[in-house]
């Protein structure tokens, strides 16, 4: 589940600036939004690799 | 003398002892594996000087296509079929395999030049994440002409900066080399993020109907900014080809591919190559042309990505410094044996953090990246030659091991002919390492061939 959601994470990282070229978002909110997806892709990234553990 | 340097000898290899021995097939790693480091290795901090100064030495955009495609596909090939086929052949490491060659002796010099060019390479990359915290603060970074500080406060943040960095590569080495792993694929899709949302700024609609025109006329628009050489096809091939020279053609990257099954492996440099070399750069690229071609790495990611685009600036400098470092303090350890690897890794920290403040080194990044492989690549060439050539034509290896001679008198001679060779060839910076490898590989060879031991001497000294 972790992994799942640290791969939305990321692919929101690439989804969002889409919003913004198409003008569906203003930069500002693109800038918020992609700091929090990258936010999301370290929490859940990291827990994802705690969980696989050192061996990898 | 001899002694003295034989003592040094022995304390260095006490220092890799632990890859003395060639790795056994259980130890062989799986392709997957290999294409996640590949593809984590090629994004630095770097990559956002490399392409946005393409567009800054006024590429056209068919040129930096076909330039950095080519480019990439030979260093691709010069993985798969220089360093690959003679790291899974030995499955030793440069360290020992050059060892064997030049004699120990050699080998340290080659182990300090390195440490030294590492520091300079880890210099770069905490200039580079300083452009991004001094552009959060609002302080001015360095202009393009500027080789030392104009800024007081620029040199303060980058000295912190390569302090802190220090400390955590003393501190912290193993757990950041992991938290990098985590850091690569987020790192390149912040780099696309950024280009893609700037593309608005630069003109291009919705649909991309125009995206070619755009990239022709506002980005690789063929104009050198006044002040930098034009640049065409052949730099950037060359620059695309040459950028991890001395990993490929130096065969440093001996270390990674040692551990593969066999030498197609090589192939999957690929995964690091086109994301990092070609996308990346491409990336940074769009981003320079949205900030009026600007150099300041930090800027250009903090418009594009905001606090996401600068966190990038400032990891991909963090998580590239960090290993970069761990090298050079390791490099370092081998003239100083009785220090341990912190006191090593702290005067490396020292020595880079020093370099760091000077902007030269992140602002003429391509001409020192070529200088860097230049300067490592005639060890490369000898190896190829002990390796290939001298079984083709009867020519005895490994006679400095034999001889147990510390130094190999004619290897340190080629290597300099080499450089002061590469030195006077009257053609550019970035095509001078090609000739240069063939003439270290002519003569080497040609070296050995005249010195070459009667039969039965040479039998006598292998038994």
């Amino acid at each position: 589940m972790v992994r799942v959601l640290a791969w939305v994470s990321l692919l929101a990282c690439l989804g969002i600036p889409l919003a913004c070229f198409w003008g569906r978002l203003s930069l500002p909110t693109y800038k918020t939004l992609l700091a929090a997806a990258s936010l999301a892709w370290f929490v859940f990234a990291t827990l994802a690799m705690a969980r696989r553990g050192p061996g990898r | 003398m001899p002694t003295r340097l034989a003592t040094l000898a022995a304390k260095m290899d006490q220092l890799q002892e632990y890859e003395r021995e060639p790795v056994a097939p259980d130890k062989f790693q799986s392709a997957r594996q290999f294409a996640g480091l590949l593809a984590g290795e090629h994004v630095a901090a770097t990559e956002f000087v490399i392409g946005a100064f393409f567009v800054l030495h006024g590429v056209s955009l068919r040129d930096l296509l076909i330039g950095l495609f080519a480019g990439n596909l030979l260093a691709v090939a010069s993985w798969t079929l220089v360093c690959a086929p003679i790291a899974t052949r030995t499955r030793l490491t440069l360290y020992w395999y050059f060892r064997r060659i030049g004699g120990p002796g050699l080998m340290g010099l080659y182990n300090v030049l390195n440490g030294v060019l590492y520091c300079v390479l880890a210099g770069a990359m905490i200039s580079v994440s300083a452009t991004a915290v001094a552009a959060l603060f609002g302080l001015p970074s360095p202009g393009l002409d500027e080789l030392l500080p104009s800024s007081a406060a620029w040199a303060a943040l980058a000295f912190l900066i390569g302090i802190a960095f220090t400390v955590m590569a003393i501190l912290g080495f193993e757990k950041l080399s992991r938290f990098a792993v985590v850091c690569s694929p987020w790192m390149l899709a912040v780099f696309v993020a950024c280009a893609i949302a700037v593309l608005p700024q630069l003109g291009v609609r919705s649909d991309f109907s125009n995206l070619w025109e755009v990239a022709e006329t506002r980005i690789w628009n063929g104009q050198a900014t006044p002040g930098q050489e034009k640049f065409g096809l052949w730099q950037v091939m060359f620059f695309a080809w040459f950028c991890n020279l001395a990993m490929h053609i130096g065969l440093s990257d001996m270390a990674l591919f040692r551990f593969a099954p066999n030498w197609k492996y090589g192939l999957l440099s690929a995964c690091g190559m086109f994301p990092g070399h070609l996308l990346a750069w491409i990336c940074s690229g769009i981003m320079v042309a949205a900030i009026q071609r600007e150099m300041n790495p930090g800027l250009m990611a903090i418009e594009a990505g905001g606090i996401a685009g600068g966190a990038a600036v400032l990891i991909a400098g963090w998580t590239t410094a960090n290993p970069t470092l761990y090298r050079a303090g390791l490099a370092f350890q081998s003239i100083t044996p009785n220090w341990s690897r912190w006191k090593t890794t702290a005067l490396a920290g020292i020595v880079t953090t020093i370099l760091a403040c000077l902007p030269v080194f992140f602002l003429r990044l391509l001409d020192y990246v070529a200088i860097y492989g230049l300067l490592l690549m005639p060890v490369g060439a000898m190896v190829f030659a002990e390796h290939w050539i001298f079984p083709k034509l009867g020519l005895e290896q490994y006679r400095a091991e034999r001889r147990r001679e510390v130094v190999n008198w004619t290897a340190l001679g080629v290597w300099i002919a080499t450089l002061a060779f590469c030195y006077f060839l009257p053609i550019h910076l970035f095509f001078k390492w090609l000739p240069g490898y063939l003439f270290a590989l002519a003569a080497y060879t040609a070296a050995r061939a005249v010195t070459r031991e009667p039969a039965a001497v040479s039998a006598r000294g292998a038994r």
